[in-house]
This record gives C-alpha cells, structure tokens and sequence, in this order.
C-alpha cells in the first residue's frame, strides 16, 4: 500500500523535521531556509531529492527542493504558520534495490505586523510657543510645494507632537519599521520617519505666510532675502482655528484611525492649543 | 446607532458607495476616509477631477466640505455619474467643530473640457449676495496661478490667496509652477479659475475656496493644489 508521495505506507513518522520561526517580519519582507537532515553514519551529506509546500502560510514561496525563499505580500499581516516536506537520501543509496526514501517535514513560523492605527490618548498641547521664521521646502518638515529652487518663507506658530502608532494587535509599533516614511493624503512625504519606539514626530500649528522665493539668486549663492527674512521679527500669532482630519500612512500603509478632530488654535501673540478628543 | 447603521447600508446600496457623515462621530470606523482623499481616489480611478466651493466660518482655516470625514467605499464606484448623483441627491456632508455642527447640503455639476470636471458647491452659496466666485470678470493673463490669484485679488478685494495656513495637514502648496494663460472675456471667476488650470498630471482636486461666513459679500480663500504629487 502507498501512502504519502507514493511512498510505502508507514504512518506518521517523519525521517527528519526541522521548524524555524522567522519572528517578526513587516509586509514586504523577504525570508530564507535550507532544509538540512543530518548526515549519516558514514558521515555523508543527505541529497533532497524532493520538496513541495502544502501550506504556504499567506508567503508566496519559491525554491526547492531544499532552499525556499518567501515573500510576504504587501497585503499580509497576521500570524503565518506554514509547512514544507519532500525526502531526501544519501550517496550510494536510492535507484534500483531496496532503498525507501526518507521523508523530511518543515514547518515556519512568524508573525507579519503592520502600522495600523494612532494609538489614543493623543497628546494635548495648551501654551506658548517661540514664533519662528522659517524658509521651508520640499525637503523640510513641516514641506512645503513650492516647486524646485523656491522656498515658502513663513512665520510658525508649532510644536512637534509625537504620535504613538500602534500595530494591528494594538501594541505599540515594532522597531522594526524603524525608519519607515510617514506620508499623509495618500502617500505625500512629510519628511518624517518611524523611530524604533513606534512614533513619529509631527509638525502641528499654524503660520502665516510671508512669500515664495528663489532659494538662489544670483545663481549659486543663496538668496539674501531669505537670511533678511529669517532674522526679521516674527509676528503675532494669528487668531485661527483648524479642525485637523488627515490620513497618514506609515510604510505605506494606511492608519485608521489616523488624525481625527485634532482642533489647532494659534492666538496672539504666541499661544497655542492642540485637542485632540 | 443600529438603526443608523442600516440607514447607512441602504444609502450605500443607493447611491454607488457614498454615504457622507459626521467626522466626528464614527472617526474611528473602518470607511472612514478625508472627503479631499475620496475625491482624490476617486480622480484617479475614473480620471476626472473637482473643485469645491465652502462655507467657511469666521476665524478657521477649514473647507468644511473637503476636510470632512466621509464613509465611503471607494471600490465600490463604478461611474461619475453615479458619484455625481450620490453627493447631489441630498446626501449631507456634517461638518462639526467646536460649538457649530453643520449638515452641508451639496450642488453638484460636471463640465467636460480635456477631461470631466465635477464642480462641488456648498447650497448655501447659491443665496449668498455678492459672491466673489459668480462675479464676471475680463482678464488677460500668463503667469503662474499663485500670480492668477494675486491679478485676480487685486480685481476683486473678496479674492483672497490663503496667507494663514494650517501647519500639520500634509505639505503647504503655493502654485508658483503651474503656468498659466488666460484671455477671459465676461466670465465668471470660478470659470476663469478652472478653464486655465492645465489639468494633465494636476491634483484631481484642482482648487479650493471657503468663504470667511458672511452672507453678503464674503470673502473667498482661494487655494490651488498643484501638480499631482505622487
């Protein structure tokens, strides 16, 4: 009678296992292993001969028979288990005679996370802050789009909140995506990266603008209005209020919640509130 | 709350996957999305593009309408005549902030020029006396379109370019690269606004106003966005 890969049935013991546990991974993520049975009495290497996933565990995998590589998709992120087997044998052994393949099994482990939410309570802010002159671009944070060669002069009224995201399990962020982009509306840069404790730095106020100029002029030696400007007075605060609704995104991946009913006051001449319910 | 749920499901059904709702109340459920992000998503899946026109209110720095939370599902759009009937047909838009809660009720029409433009009004502007966008104007201009706005705001002193903005909400956009040509004989601002926007690889929502509030002769923020940015 066969059994399992048309081999002579022998019920469920496996010639050799092995597990590996990849740990904590992030969409996109790459992942290696080798099958590796053990040499035998005669000190020979084994040969896979045969390798096929019966459960690719949410991966996509190629490979074989011994050496597997997987990718996690960009969409995964859960907990993935999955499952290999194949056999294997040694030098001198198998073709014609009496020779039963060995069998071997692998199983994988991890778990994918993914940037998910901004974690709550949300920071608050009530007091005053130092009005500053600034030249900001595309490279800067808070960025401006002012197109190539111009900065934005402006007048801030802001404090840098640090935001807390938390993973889809509602854990702080893994170190892992240390490093990653924090982008809003859809993936635009604010030039801001992920920390390994799982927050991020976030401009928040207002400021009144002053002008677009070129940050050169002549050509090559930068523009003395922007140095006239940053060392001008700056002015009062403005009295103004927003209602902050953004969408964020940390590696690509959307947050939600993101920034809801974040209200921003700036009030003359330096205060500034930020509740965030 | 059920039962607002169920209303929700069935306007959903009705009319092409949006239904608009407060962006306070449900901020944290799963279709909530940025009414400007929907617009945008929306854009790029059926290559069209907008301009909204708000209420503001005096002293925020908001367009209700655009910075809204919406319940939506964008996968669910099928056409822009579906997404133009679900925003017409008395769908609100509920803005809240602080002590004001508004159910914003929307105009909606489409122009088609090199590519459909769906024009997004606030109802309350079209009994607004002296609105600034429905003047018309003679113009003739090549410049930038932050130039456009500053020769438009010099015409007309309820024309202004936003000077206070909100830090926080994405990148600050001053349109000082989109070129611009305009020779306008009698049109309306608005038109003048939209028909010399060069839209190839522009932001799907092309620009914006709000309005400081005021019944009679307010003044309209004007806000252009720039080439797409991703």
């Amino acid at each position: 009678m066969l059994g399992w890969h048309g081999l002579p049935e022998r019920g469920f013991a496996w010639d050799y296992t092995q597990s590996t546990n990849f740990g904590v991974l992030k969409p996109g993520d790459h992942v290696h292993f080798m099958v590796t049975p053990p040499k035998n009495s005669e000190g020979k290497d084994a040969i896979v001969t045969k390798g096929v996933c019966d459960q690719p565990g949410g991966f996509i995998w190629i490979g074989g028979p011994a050496s597997w590589s997987g990718t996690v998709p960009p969409d995964f992120a859960a907990q993935h288990m999955g499952r290999f087997s194949g056999e294997y044998r040694y030098p001198g052994t198998g073709g014609p005679g009496p020779y039963r393949a060995l069998t071997w099994k692998m199983d994988t482990a991890g778990v994918v996370l993914k940037p998910a939410a901004i974690h709550s309570p949300h920071p608050q802010f009530n007091g005053n802050v130092a009005g500053q002159n600034r030249a900001l671009d595309s490279t800067t944070s808070p960025s401006a789009m002012v197109g190539a060669g111009n900065v934005l002069l402006i007048s801030l009224y802001i404090t840098y909140q640090t935001i807390t995201v938390d993973d889809q399990f509602g854990n702080t962020l893994n170190a892992i995506f240390s490093g990653s982009p924090v982008t809003e509306y859809g993936g635009v840069a604010i030039n801001q990266l992920m920390t390994a404790a799982g927050t991020y730095s976030d401009p928040v106020g207002n400021g009144i603008i002053a002008g677009v100029v070129p940050a050169e002029n002549p050509p090559g030696t930068p523009n003395p209005v922007i140095a006239v400007f940053l060392a001008s007075p700056v002015p009062p605060a403005p009295a103004s209020t927003v209602v902050q609704n953004i969408p964020v995104e940390v590696g690509g991946h959307s947050l939600n919640p993101a920034v809801v009913s974040r209200q921003v006051t700036t009030s003359p001449p330096n205060n500034l509130q930020i509740v965030w319910p | 709350m059920n039962v607002i749920r169920v209303w929700k499901v069935t306007l959903l059904a009705l009319c092409g996957g949006l239904v608009i709702v407060s962006g306070v109340s449900y901020a944290g459920e799963n279709n909530m999305m940025v009414f400007h992000e929907y617009l945008t998503q929306v854009g790029d899946k059926l290559d069209c593009y907008f301009t909204v026109e708000s209420v503001g209110q005096t002293g925020y720095l908001n367009n209700p309408i655009l910075d809204a939370m919406v319940d939506v599902d964008v996968k669910a759009v099928q056409d822009l005549n579906s997404v133009i009937m679900s925003l017409a047909n008395d769908i609100p838009i509920v803005w809240k902030a602080e002590n004001m809660t508004n159910r914003i009720g929307l105009v909606v029409d489409k122009i088609d020029l090199e590519r459909p433009i769906v024009r997004i009004r606030d109802v309350r502007l079209t009994s607004v006396k002296h609105y600034a966008l429905d003047e018309q104007m003679s113009i003739e201009y090549s410049g930038t379109l932050d130039g456009l706005l500053s020769s438009l705001s010099s015409r007309n002193s309820l024309i202004q370019r936003q000077r206070v903005v909100s830090v926080g909400m994405g990148p600050i956009v001053v349109d000082v690269q989109t070129q611009a040509r305009v020779a306008a004989r009698d049109k309306a601002i608005r038109d003048i606004l939209t028909m010399c926007t060069p839209i190839s690889r522009y932001s799907r929502v092309i620009w914006s106003s709000y309005t400081n509030g005021k019944e009679e002769s307010p003044s309209v923020t004007i806000k252009f966005y720039g080439a797409r940015k991703k």
